[in-house]
């Protein structure tokens, strides 16, 4: 054979590839050789190896191995003349076993061939023909004892009487089937082998098809598949020669082909301890020389039995056929019947016209022919395996996909025994709930049992895609507007509303100020009198207390006069002061002139010296300036509380408290009366305050500037003025001058001071007009406009 | 004024009196270089004069001459003046500055110890039972007193109740009560105003009165 067609991919390779040129399928088994072979193998492989050299003739019936490969070394020797003489008959025999005919020299004619080591093809190697056929004869017997499960106790002593007839050499030569195709020579002890595994009850015959009773004590040690074999040979029996005419054509095939034969010794290598027909590479060649299944390696048979058992084969085949064998027909029915009777010879070997109804099925079926004759056109391709497939996947799809096999497999298609290796169907078979869940698609499709990604990964999606914009509701919005407004209404100042431009206003500004002044003027240069000053009931009640309690007043009497006003209002009060200090003078008394201001005695020198220096007043003799007070209202309380500690000294630097006017004086209540002349509010008020609570009888009058009158007008009105006494300004000083009738500077300004406050009364309704009209004037156009 | 009659000194305080005049009159025109110098001579003058006052009034009187007299009492007094003094002194120093704190603190403790009782005792109770009294005066005058003070006390009464509507909720009565005030307000201030610009006219007669004596003396120098 040219080619090796791939177990994997069922494609065509060279001879000689050890892989696959499409899948890298090894095509070529590994060979385990040596001692490597023989540490993993069972005792009784071991054994086989070690007894190689060891006689033919052996006593110890296990070591069947070794007795095995000189006999496939004498095949080879003797050109596969003993498959052409006595190993191809078996199936006749079988069918002489079921018709209960024992022959005594048929029987004779296997022992010898056993004896003579002519074992069936299927039971020998390339390699085994090497031995001597006596080498054969242990395993042979042990093969028997194995098989002796069945009632055959009478059987042990010798391994020649348990050994069945047809594995005892060629005995029936005769029943050398014609040549048929050799593939239907292959299948059939494939099925065969398939119910060995699967039930006793299958109509399997197998490769021992009249396994005699053996010994029991041998069965252990047998290995499976000759335990198998054995079991199944109970039920079997050789066939006679004269009924092989009844077994179908190609289950004489094998012994034309001579697949034993012609497998190629020289392949096998010396040093391997294993027999080859145990080897995968023996498989292979078997495979390929079209050698039958199960008569190849475990994994070939484990293969068919797998192809066999998807068919379902025995439910398929027909009824009846002429072509179909006798002799597989009621094994079922003889093995229980071989297991009642003891004898397995007569009870295993079912009758002539005993058929399965797979069998009789397949017969009757027009495909079975056309299957059968693709099975020998198959032979001379030598493709065996693929035959061997091909026949599976026929009795598997029926007879419908026949037509299918006669051609060779596209390269792209596997064989449907691959198919029906495929994960796919066979985990299909598995139930999901013990096994989980069946992968339905990937490289993977099918397994079951996997490890499935978490239903979260699995179910991965497209990660959503957020929109990089804030979504902002409506509402949010206005929210957002409005605290933005509200930060750029605070970031900009509010507008101030400008006023109005008047054009004129310098004009009227300069025009007031000139009206004013030259009223001034006028009144000053003309020395105007022509004023009346208040007389009569215009005369506050106030100056004529004040007036009274001067008039009161002795001469030397003490006079305390504050003079607590700045220069800028000297002249006012200068005026207003002019007349009581000139009442005061002239009742000649002494006046002790004080200030809380730095410039107060400065001033009080100048009013006593310019003002009222008619009198001849002079310091010392008939005033005393003690000068200034410091601490305010402190100072004034200290200087209630300490008279002549706080002053202790006169402006001039003299000793104040040592004239005689001043000797009596210890507190503020020894002066007669209390004059303060202030400007200032809040001055008048400190003495108002701080000195008249102390002054217990001594009067107090004030002499104030007119912008002062409001503020101290409340403490000189009531039923117990605090001041007994109020003089304002210009019109309080001319009114006083009128009450004691002497005109003084009061009067001088009073004229002026009228024709100014006249003036200004004008400007104030001039303007005041002017205001009103371009009031009137700039809401018209708004309210036509509204 | 007889300038014929005066002398060198009064002279030359007459015509500086009357250029600072001047000076302080050109502000009719805008602020200028003469009222500003006027201006500064005269700050310049009050500050100068008013610390000649203090030394000679105040810091030779009550604290040399004691600790010069001899008199331990007074001597003690002094003392006890300089210490403060001195701290006080320490203000003008940022970092000995703390060391005049306590002058200060006297300073105002006893500034304003002096002023609340002032004010307690000299106006506060005085003008109560002046107020009580208003109808002794005459029914018109107490009835304007007594609205005047009312209607200002209730003017400054900035407090409002609202609702729930939050809505200013003010009584009729009240509102009128508050313009009252306001209007007695307005008043007082016209009477302040009016006083201030008596007083400025009145100096202002003053000074044209000043310049026209001078002027008049320079003419008329009899």
């Amino acid at each position: 054979m040219s080619e090796i067609r791939c177990p994997m991919c069922g494609k065509s390779n060279p001879e000689h590839s050890e892989t696959c040129q499409y899948c890298q399928a090894r095509l070529t088994p590994l060979m385990i050789s040596g001692d490597e072979a023989n540490s993993g193998l069972p005792d009784w492989f071991n054994n086989d190896t070690e007894e190689e050299s060891i006689p033919a003739v052996d006593s110890d019936s296990e070591d069947w191995l070794n007795r095995l490969r000189p006999e496939d070394d004498s095949e080879e020797d003797e050109d596969a003349t003993p498959f052409e003489d006595s190993g191809d008959d078996w199936l006749g025999r079988m069918r002489a076993f079921d018709d209960e005919e024992t022959d005594d020299e048929t029987e004779a004619e296997e022992e010898s061939s056993i004896f003579d080591g002519k074992l069936p093809e299927w039971m020998s190697s390339d390699e085994s023909a090497e031995n001597t056929p006596a080498d054969t004869d242990d395993w042979l017997a042990s093969l028997g004892n194995d098989s002796a499960k069945s009632p055959a106790p009478e059987a042990q002593p010798e391994a020649s009487e348990e050994l069945p007839d047809w594995m005892l050499g060629d005995n029936p030569p005769a029943s050398t089937p014609t040549a048929e195709p050799a593939a239907e020579a292959e299948d059939a002890p494939d099925w065969l082998l398939t119910s060995s595994h699967t039930s006793d009850a299958a109509p399997a015959a197998e490769s021992a098809p009249d396994i005699p009773a053996t010994s029991p004590e041998a069965e252990p040690e047998l290995p499976d598949w000759l335990a198998g074999a054995t079991t199944e040979a109970e039920s079997s029996s050789p066939t006679p020669e004269g009924e092989s005419e009844a077994l179908p054509d190609w289950m004489f095939s094998t012994s034309d082909e001579q697949p034993f034969a012609a497998a190629p010794s020289g392949d096998s290598s010396p040093d391997d301890d294993l027999p080859d027909w145990m080897s995968d590479k023996f498989t292979a060649e078997k495979a390929t020389d079209g050698i039958p299944d199960w008569m190849s390696g475990e994994e070939d048979e484990t293969l068919y039995e797998d192809a066999l058992h998807a068919a379902e084969l025995p439910t398929i085949l027909p009824d009846t056929s002429p072509l179909t064998p006798d002799w597989p027909t009621g094994f079922a029915e003889d093995s229980q019947t071989a297991d009642e009777s003891g004898e397995a010879d007569e009870t295993l070997i079912p009758g002539d016209n005993f058929e399965p109804d797979w069998l009789g099925k397949l017969g009757s079926d027009d495909s079975a022919a056309e299957f059968f004759e693709m099975e020998s056109g198959l032979d001379d391709d030598d493709d065996g395996l693929f035959a061997l497939g091909e026949l599976s996947d026929a009795f598997s799809d029926g007879t419908d996909d026949a037509p299918t096999l006669a051609g060779e497999a596209a390269p792209a298609d596997l064989p449907d025994w691959l198919h029906a290796m495929r994960p796919v169907e066979s985990s299909a078979d598995d139930s999901p709930a013990t096994h989980g869940p069946v992968e339905q698609a990937g490289p993977l499709a099918g397994l079951s049992g996997l490890l499935i990604a978490e239903p979260e990964i699995a179910g991965l999606k497209k990660a959503p895609t957020f929109s990089s914009k804030l979504k902002v509701t409506q509402a949010q919005q206005e929210h957002v507007h409005i605290f933005r407004k509200l930060l750029e209404s605070e970031s900009h100042p509010k507008s101030v509303r400008e006023p109005i431009q008047i054009s004129s206003q310098n004009l009227l500004r300069w025009v007031s100020a000139i009206l004013l002044i030259l009223v001034i003027i006028l009144g000053v240069v003309s020395e105007s009198q022509s004023v009346p000053p208040p007389s009569g009931a215009a005369i506050p009640a106030g100056m004529l207390q004040i007036s009274e309690l001067i008039e009161t007043l002795t001469p030397t009497d003490p006079v305390l006069i504050a003079f607590d006003y700045e220069p800028g209002t000297s002249g006012e009060m200068n005026a207003a002061a002019a007349a009581v200090v000139d009442h005061l003078m002239l009742k000649g008394a002494y006046l002790s002139l004080v200030s809380t201001s730095p410039t107060g005695p400065a001033l009080a020198e100048h009013f006593i010296h310019t003002v009222v220096s008619q009198h001849g007043y002079t310091s010392g003799n008939q005033y005393t300036n003690l000068g200034y007070i410091p601490g305010g209202a402190a100072g004034l309380l200290g200087f209630v509380q300490m008279t002549q500690h706080v002053t202790p000294l006169t402006f001039d630097g003299l000793d104040a408290w040592h004239t005689p006017a001043l000797s009596q004086i210890q507190t503020l209540a020894n002066y007669k009366l209390v004059v303060v002349i202030s400007d200032d509010p809040d001055i008048a008020r400190s003495w108002i305050e701080q000195v008249q609570p102390t002054l217990q009888n001594a009067p107090m009058i004030a002499i104030v500037s007119a912008q002062v009158e409001p503020i101290l007008h409340p403490y000189a009105s009531g039923e117990k003025p605090q001041l007994k006494g109020l003089i304002s300004g210009i019109s309080g000083g001319a009114a006083y001058e009128q009450v004691i009738g002497k005109p003084n500077l009061a009067r001088t300004y009073w004229d002026t001071l009228n024709y100014a406050l006249m003036a200004a009364v004008v400007v104030l309704l001039i303007g005041s007009g002017v205001n009103l009209m371009t009031f009137f004037v700039k809401k018209k156009p708004t309210g036509e406009t509204a | 004024m007889n300038i014929a009659t005066m002398s060198l000194a009064d002279l030359g305080g007459a015509l500086l009196g009357f250029s600072l005049t001047i000076f302080v009159l050109s502000y009719v025109i805008g602020d200028n270089f003469l009222f500003r110098l006027a201006t500064h001579i005269f700050v310049g003058t009050a500050a100068g004069y008013a610390t000649i006052v203090t030394l000679y009034n105040i810091v030779i009187p009550h604290l040399v001459f004691p600790l010069l007299d001899g008199n331990q009492g007074a001597l003690i007094l002094a003392v006890s003046y300089l210490i403060p003094s001195v701290l006080l002194l320490m203000k003008l120093s940022s970092r000995l500055s703390k060391l005049g704190n306590p002058a200060v603190a006297i300073l105002v403790g006893v500034g304003a110890a002096a002023a609340i009782g002032g004010a307690t005792f000299g106006t506060i109770f005085p003008q109560t039972t002046a107020s009580i009294h208003v109808f002794e005066n005459g029914l018109i005058n107490g009835l304007i007193i007594l609205i005047g003070t009312l209607s200002t006390l209730l003017f400054f009464q900035f407090y409002t109740r609202s609702d729930e509507a939050q809505t200013e909720s003010v009584g009729a009565f009240t509102r009128i009560l508050r313009w009252s005030g306001k209007a007695f307000i307005a008043i007082t201030f016209g009477a302040l105003f009016a006083g201030v610009y008596i007083a400025a006219i009145t100096a202002l007669i003053e000074r044209f009165m000043y310049l026209w004596i001078f002027i008049k003396g320079l003419i008329f120098p009899v």
